[in-house]
């Protein structure tokens, strides 16, 4: 039985989530959703010494007993406080199983693009974003392998800290001991990192990237003069924020911040993520670009506000 | 103007998009066009970065037809919160399930899927939400 209806006037995505949250929340789960939060906070703070105490000792923590999912960690507004671990030297440790997302969420400022950027963006976006490199299970590049909806471990060693993402299997080896990027590298998807600590900050300069990564879903493109440097707190035991300060001479008028935070999730582990295994897409798009009357003409895009 | 710019800010970093983890929603699928197909669950193609279902549908004549759903990658479906698994998934081949979604701008008997309903009830949120609000998952 196949059934279609008429859709309802054309909304934007905001609206929908919107529409979707009232839909979820009435005021019966309202109050249900209420009593959860306040619950998973008690548990939570009941929790807090064993976990934190395990990961200052290194351990990992213990899996969870059968037929138990391991992917939740505390609930979002219900993130305990309290100073973060540290390492052997007394550094604020990042290290752990982190997946983005958090109490802090994701946001920026506004894209400072050039005009000459903003309408290759509306061409972009006119292709409904086709060509997103993604697309091609090509390497995400930063910060968006940090928006991912996979873990990534940290793993922080005297002079360097060490970045295993499930996503597209992304890799960072990200030297601290103050020796400066090699004279010989090469432009790439997650460019070259080196890493310096400010306190409890570790501080990331990141250059030498391709072209070849989109900085997130919006068709937000950018050139292999791109510069980025980030700053990574372990604001708490379960927490940590992130900020990447980026800079392209190619394509903005100004740095563009975008800020984002982590959350912990000790149960989680790293997954086989091989992007390429069964990536219809290509096939797919190709077939699409086809029909160029699937596509918008661009100059009916307004510029971005 | 403003809302339009709150959007295309969160839309930038996949915030408030469908999060496919892997390709744009819009390039291969019609939002303002839901679905709703009755079936059979003939086979699961449970591979990154999508998964992919058939399901084979009667048409008003009693022709068979064969439909294509694609779903979230493996690793975002195990994490849900129902619990579904590879093995729970795969022994479910065989049964009765509607599913929603949306569309493929291609056309044919593609869409992409957002929830199963299974004949005994259990339900499976088996791709984002998307498109003009038609079929909300649970």
């Amino acid at each position: 039985m196949v059934q279609r209806w008429n859709p309802a006037p054309e909304r934007g995505t905001a609206d929908l989530r919107q529409i979707d949250l009232e839909r979820r929340f009435s005021v019966r789960n309202r109050i249900l959703g209420f009593t959860a939060v306040a619950v998973l906070y008690v548990c939570a703070l009941l929790l807090l010494p064993m976990t934190t105490g395990a990961q200052q000792r290194g351990e990992t923590p213990a899996p969870p007993a059968a037929g138990q999912r391991g992917a939740r960690g505390p609930a979002r507004g219900a993130e305990p406080t309290g100073p973060p671990p540290r390492d052997a030297q007394g550094r604020a440790d990042l290290s752990g199983m982190w997946m983005s997302g958090g109490p802090v969420g994701q946001r920026s400022d506004p894209v400072p693009y050039t005009p000459e950027a903003q309408q290759k963006v509306r061409e972009f976006q006119s292709r409904q974003n086709i060509d997103d490199p993604m697309g091609q299970c090509l390497l995400v590049g930063i910060p968006r392998i940090y928006s991912m909806p996979m873990p990534f471990k940290i793993i922080q060693l005297p002079n360097e800290v060490i970045f295993v993402h499930e996503a597209f299997r992304g890799i960072r080896v990200i030297p601290t001991d103050g020796r400066p990027h090699p004279d010989d590298i090469e432009p790439a998807y997650l460019g070259n990192s080196v890493g310096h600590w400010e306190g409890d900050t570790l501080v990331v300069d990141v250059r030498s990237f391709n072209d070849r990564t989109w900085l997130g879903y919006g068709a937000t493109h950018h050139t292999d003069k791109m510069q980025i440097t980030e700053r990574l707190t372990r604001t708490g035991p379960t927490t940590i924020s992130y900020e990447a300060v980026i800079t392209d001479p190619g394509v903005f008028t100004k740095p563009w911040t975008v800020r984002s935070g982590f959350s912990l999730r000790p149960n989680e582990r790293i997954r086989e993520y091989e992007c390429g295994e069964n990536n219809l897409e290509i096939i797919k798009f190709q077939e699409l670009l086809k029909k160029p009357e699937l596509f918008v003409d661009p100059t009916r895009l307004q510029p971005r506000q | 103007m403003k809302r339009i710019a709150i959007i295309s800010v969160l839309a930038l970093l996949g915030a408030a998009v469908p999060v496919l983890a892997h390709h744009s929603f819009s390039a291969e699928y019609d939002g303002s066009k839901p679905v709703t197909v009755t079936g059979t669950l003939k086979s699961v193609d449970w591979r990154n970065p999508h998964i992919y279902y058939l399901l084979d549908v009667k048409d008003p004549s009693g022709k068979v037809v064969t439909w294509t759903f694609e779903g979230y990658p493996p690793n975002m479906l195990v994490r849900r919160p129902e619990g579904w698994t590879r093995d729970k998934v795969l022994a479910r081949i065989g049964s009765q399930v509607t599913i929603t979604g949306w569309l493929s701008r291609a056309g044919g008997n593609a869409a992409h899927s957002r929830q199963f309903t299974f004949a005994d009830g259990a339900k499976m949120e088996s791709g984002p939400g998307a498109g003009n609000g038609g079929p909300p998952a649970n």
